[in-house]
């Protein structure tokens, strides 16, 4: 609900810089005739309801997401000093900083509910109360139509009819007061009929609807108001295009002796007086037939308008430097060749949010890789040994296209590599991992991240003996087998145990909590520079029953 | 029976009709098209219209009015006592006769009145 609140304000926005243009527009061709206006307030429905447009170079939309959604929690505001490169190796020993760190910005945490749930109640009782008074204008319509005779085909005349007006979206009817003269009559008919002919019947409900879905934009209420306004005119425009003057004076007169009292903005009823009754007059009475080479400038115009503000800029190109698209606040990268840790500081990033935090240093992959910072503007080289990381998020989803690209400028990474960033449980950092995925593996890890092995619990280091020993027990295997031995814990939503075992391999365990029966328990090879990670789960059991055996001497 | 009503926007045409009756719906609509300006469609339209009411009857493709001039104008008197006199025609004709009671709009519409039935006699 959230999400579609701020789609709709997103799109209320944009549509909004359109209604600026449209105005603008309006005033320019006060002499092209109506209906071209009615056309360009078309293009701003569009905008209304459509979130999705095409991208052209053409757009001058400044932008089409306005209003980035909070994450459904409310803020919490940690402001991270600026780091100490002896400070990162106390507090991971065995980590190298290769570079300078960069002083960190505040930094949002949310958690709990936010204001965005607040505004998106706020948006769906505002909608309530416009449905409302639709419903209660039209029945308070329908009551008044009830005791009415049909005098000509759809025409219909009764005693409670004040003003003429047509009503119904299905079957439309025209409503008319008793007693019209003949001439009046013939009139007002062939302006209603004009209103049916030109669908506006059918417009006008859909325009309300709009403007409920966006009622708490001022803007597209000044453009519905002028919308029905619009409508009148061209109507109008439409009647009296082949009339003489005369005609045109008693045109005016029946305008004149049907006005009403004019009520609130009403959603239903295309009535004759309603609208503006006095600048109808006017218009009609000086109505002059439009001049060709206006009509052309205008539909000039509004195709103008539609290719300039109803698509949408190019999306940056990966590379370009723009804040939106990557979501690494820093990154402390150290030699690959240690093997030792990657970590990214993801502050704001969690599984459950559908946007990141916006970055503020991104990494320039070139001859020389570098740390551009956004903020300050300083530029620093950070490798990791003779690869470096190119990153693109996806800001629908908390997913990371990554690019691993060698000293060369060579790609490395398939092209369906992803990254997953997943904070660790016990909160001191976050764990990057890259997978490929190919026809032949569904995912195949090519480089990963943990933490100093050693760390937390148990004593003994696993052991490919071990690994042997246990895979014995094939689908008995459970977490309390491996409660002896040292892990680091990788995982958030889901337990995942990371246990070291030599240079070439580590063994993964993965399940909903670490009881029973885990969901995977996978020998997995570390990352190469150049070949992809293997693992093979060690409950397997085939027909020769040295599957693990192979695979560790496969990999050795 | 009651008199079908005239209504004064109509009141012109039928002045046309009145003088000119029996007559053909073209030559009506040329003459309409003269004096006011109004296409042979607006013409037939009101003439349809007309008939519907029945003011005016088409008998072999010849128009006539089933209201006379004199019926037209009495009836429009009647609907005035009717309205401001509470159908009293000797109140009407005390209060003709002591102008200064009349309101200003009342007035008017005694103007209007005379003048339209002058219009019909002079023309």
């Amino acid at each position: 609900m959230t999400e579609l609140f701020y789609a709709i304000l997103n799109m209320s926005i944009s549509a909004s810089v359109l209604v600026l243009v449209v105005l603008l527009l309006r005033l320019l061709f006060r002499k092209a005739p109506k209906w071209v206006t009615i056309l360009l307030w078309g293009l701003v429905a569009v905008r209304l309801i459509c979130p999705f447009a095409l991208e052209t170079p053409f757009s001058l939309m400044p932008k089409t997401e306005w209003v980035a959604q909070e994450s459904a929690y409310p803020a919490e505001v940690i402001t991270p000093d600026v780091i100490d490169p002896e400070e990162i190796s106390d507090k991971y020993p065995g980590i190298e900083v290769s570079a300078p760190i960069l002083p960190a910005p505040e930094i949002t945490v949310h958690r709990g509910f936010g204001t965005s749930f607040v505004l998106s109640c706020l948006w769906l009782s505002g909608i309530g109360v416009m449905l409302v008074y639709l419903a209660v204008s039209s029945i308070r319509i329908h009551r008044r139509t009830r005791n009415t005779k049909q005098f000509e085909g759809n025409i219909y005349t009764g005693e409670s009819i004040v003003s003429p007006f047509v009503f119904g979206t299905v079957r439309p009817r025209i409503y008319l007061p008793e007693n019209m003269d003949a001439i009046s009559m013939s009139y007002v008919i062939a302006h209603e009929e004009a209103h049916l002919r030109r669908l506006d019947h059918l417009w006008k409900p859909l325009g309300f609807l709009l403007l409920t879905l966006h009622w708490f934009n001022p803007l597209i209420w000044i453009g519905y108001i002028l919308l029905c306004r619009d409508i009148e005119l061209a109507c109008d425009e439409r009647v009296v295009h082949s009339m003489n003057e005369e005609e045109r004076v008693d045109y005016s007169e029946a305008l004149l002796d049907c006005s009403v009292r004019r009520k609130m903005i009403t959603a239903c009823p295309l009535a004759f007086g309603e609208v503006g009754a006095k600048q109808r007059i006017k218009s009609v009475l000086n109505y002059r037939k439009p001049a060709f080479w206006i009509v052309i400038l205008a539909v000039i115009a509004c195709a103008a308008a539609a290719v300039f503000f109803l698509t949408n800029p190019l999306n940056q190109p990966a590379i370009s430097i723009d804040a939106h698209d990557w979501y690494f606040e820093r990154v402390l990268i150290t030699d690959l060749k240690s093997n030792t840790t990657i970590e990214a500081y993801q502050p704001g990033l969690l599984p459950e949010t559908s946007n990141a935090e916006p970055v503020n240093a991104i990494l320039v992959p070139g001859d020389e890789p570098m740390w551009y910072d956004l903020i300050t503007g300083d530029r620093n080289t950070m490798r990791f040994s003779n690869h470096f990381l190119l990153v693109k998020a996806d800001s629908k989803s908390a997913q990371y296209t990554v690019d691993l690209y060698r000293d060369t400028g060579e790609r490395y990474a398939g092209v369906n590599s992803r990254a997953v960033i997943e904070p660790m449980r016990d909160g001191n950092g976050y764990v990057l991992t890259i997978y490929e995925y190919s026809a032949s593996h569904e995912k195949e890890i090519i480089f990963t991240t943990k933490k100093q092995p050693g760390a937390e619990n148990g004593e003994k280091k696993l052991t490919l003996d071990d690994v042997l020993a246990l895979s014995e027990k094939h689908t008995a295997l459970t977490w309390e087998d491996f409660a002896e031995y040292a892990y680091t814990d990788a995982g958030t939503w889901n337990f995942r145990c990371i246990y070291e075992i030599d240079d070439v391999f580590w063994l993964e365990i993965t399940g909903g909590s670490m009881h029973g029966t885990p969901m995977q328990i996978n020998l997995c090879t570390k990352t190469d520079y150049g070949d992809g990670a293997k693992y093979i789960d060690i409950r397997r059991k085939d027909a020769d029953d040295d599957i693990v055996e192979n695979f560790i001497n496969a990999n050795k | 029976m009651e008199t079908p009503k005239i209504f004064e926007k109509e009141y012109r045409f039928c002045l046309i009709l009145w003088e000119n009756e029996p007559i053909s719906r073209a030559e009506l609509a040329r003459i309409c098209e003269d004096q006011f300006g109004w296409k042979a469609t607006t013409t037939y339209t009101v003439v349809k219209r007309l008939c519907d009411r029945g003011v005016l009857t088409i008998e072999n493709n010849l128009i006539s009015a089933l209201v006379t001039k004199e019926e037209a104008q009495l009836a429009e008197i009647d609907g005035f006592v009717e309205e401001k006199f509470e159908g009293s025609l000797p109140a009407f004709i005390a209060a003709f006769a002591k102008k200064q009671e009349f309101s200003d709009s009342d007035l008017d519409e005694l103007q209007k009145m005379i003048d339209q039935a002058r219009k019909g006699g002079g023309k």
